[in-house]
């Protein structure tokens, strides 16, 4: 992919923003989690997703005359300047609200990824091909533990319930089109379709009935979020604000 | 002996550079070659040679480790006008570990990968070879392996994940 090209595909940085969004609150489980297997593949999780933020922003920067590393991408924009989904900002919860939110982001993210291997840009159906590896053990964790606590106890089942009650309004805006010359309408729409029908069959896990939620939120991919990313990045920015240059 | 101080560089054949390439071992695996690993995407030999690496999982921090170790070969044999680039084509894959890497993992107690990713397949245990083996996790102390116990030894051991 030529330079030119790289710098208008600014959906580089939303994926990007996603990825980063949802590893940094994935890692707030780090010794929090109900089992130490749990703990360590929550943060497998954040890992994988980490490197591929690192990935995507590094990617934009190489073409990008504003943003010159990965870095500068993560650590020196204020929360207005993000475009990350709102759900992968949203807090974490209970351990049944994290999967619900892993789930569903997992799920479209997976859809998207399996779109952009379709790429006619070598770069791009590359990393596709290769994230995918990695988000389809995210997708199978989630999907698990839906399954163990969907039919577990009624307990487990009603904190799936308000799972995904408290994550179903951000649904919305995953449906809007990223913006890359290789993502045509109509290939955004099937890539949609798959995900409503993956959706459907993860809500079936515990009887979800999404007719019930009204509210539909969006506003992340323009840089209006919620109050909870800036609580975010206050805490994983600090140290490069505090030592602008610092270097490991 | 630091980068950019040797003035050796001369003649170097293309069989050294693939034996010093092949001198270098996983951080995290030590006694398996990233050559056996499957890393090595190619080497170009132009005006100075260029080892071109496929990197294993995206967040995987051994990526680094494994592109200074490469560089710190190439300074013990005096050859510094080299190049170490990191590829985002073609992709690593698990099948790439050669026979002898599959050997060298089994025989350090990691059951190597199998061959179908989305599907828990019966696994041999690397230190009895039972085949009453379970999965514990499917995640495990680095982002490439996962949980298993064997049944007849009871020993826990770790799976080589496929990718």
């Amino acid at each position: 992919m030529s330079s030119a090209e790289c710098s208008q595909n600014f959906f580089l940085v939303n994926l990007g923003d996603d990825c980063l969004i949802a590893a940094q609150r994935l890692s707030e489980w780090c010794g929090k989690a109900p089992t130490t297997e749990l703990d360590i593949a929550l943060i497998n999780l954040s890992i994988d997703l980490f490197g591929q933020a690192d990935e995507f922003y590094s990617l934009f920067s190489e073409s990008s005359s504003q943003f010159k590393s990965a870095d500068m991408l993560a650590f020196e924009r204020d929360a207005s300047e993000f475009t990350n989904c709102l759900l992968v900002e949203q807090p974490n919860g209970d351990f049944g609200r994290t999967i619900c939110k892993t789930a569903i982001f997992t799920t479209w993210y997976c859809e998207v990824l399996t779109l952009l291997q379709e790429s006619r840009h070598v770069t791009i159906s590359s990393i596709a091909t290769k994230f995918r590896k990695e988000i389809l053990y995210h997708k199978e964790f989630s999907l698990h533990w839906l399954d163990c606590l969907g039919n577990g106890t009624g307990e487990s089942r009603d904190r799936i319930k308000q799972g995904f009650s408290w994550c179903y309004r951000f649904v919305e805006e995953l449906r809007i089109r990223l913006d890359f010359s290789d993502i045509t309408a109509k290939k955004w729409t099937e890539c949609i379709d798959r995900f409503e029908c993956e959706l459907a069959k993860i809500f079936a896990y515990a009887d979800f009935d999404s007719e019930t939620i009204a509210q539909n939120l969006h506003g992340g991919r323009d840089g209006a979020h919620s109050e909870h990313l800036t609580h975010l990045l206050s805490e994983m920015q600090a140290l490069h604000r505090a030592h602008p240059n610092v270097a490991w | 002996m630091s980068r950019g101080s040797s003035m050796m560089t001369v003649n170097v054949s293309k069989e050294q550079v693939w034996n010093i390439v092949k001198s270098v071992n996983d951080p995290e695996l030590p006694y398996l070659s990233i050559f056996d690993l499957g890393l090595i995407a190619e080497i170009r030999f132009e005006r100075h040679p260029i080892v071109r690496i496929m990197p294993t999982y995206s967040g995987c921090p051994a990526k680094f480790v494994i592109e200074q170790a490469l560089y710190q070969a190439f300074d013990d044999a005096g050859i510094v006008d080299v190049k170490i680039e990191s590829v985002r084509s073609p992709v690593w894959s698990t099948d790439l570990i050669s026979q002898k890497g599959r050997d060298l993992l089994k025989a350090n107690g990691i059951a190597p990968p199998s061959a179908n990713s989305s599907s828990i397949l019966p696994t041999s245990c690397p230190r009895c070879n039972s085949e009453r083996t379970r999965e514990l996790s499917r995640f495990g102390s680095t982002l490439c392996k996962s949980l298993w116990q064997c049944d007849d030894c009871n020993e826990p051991f770790e799976k080589f994940k496929c990718y």
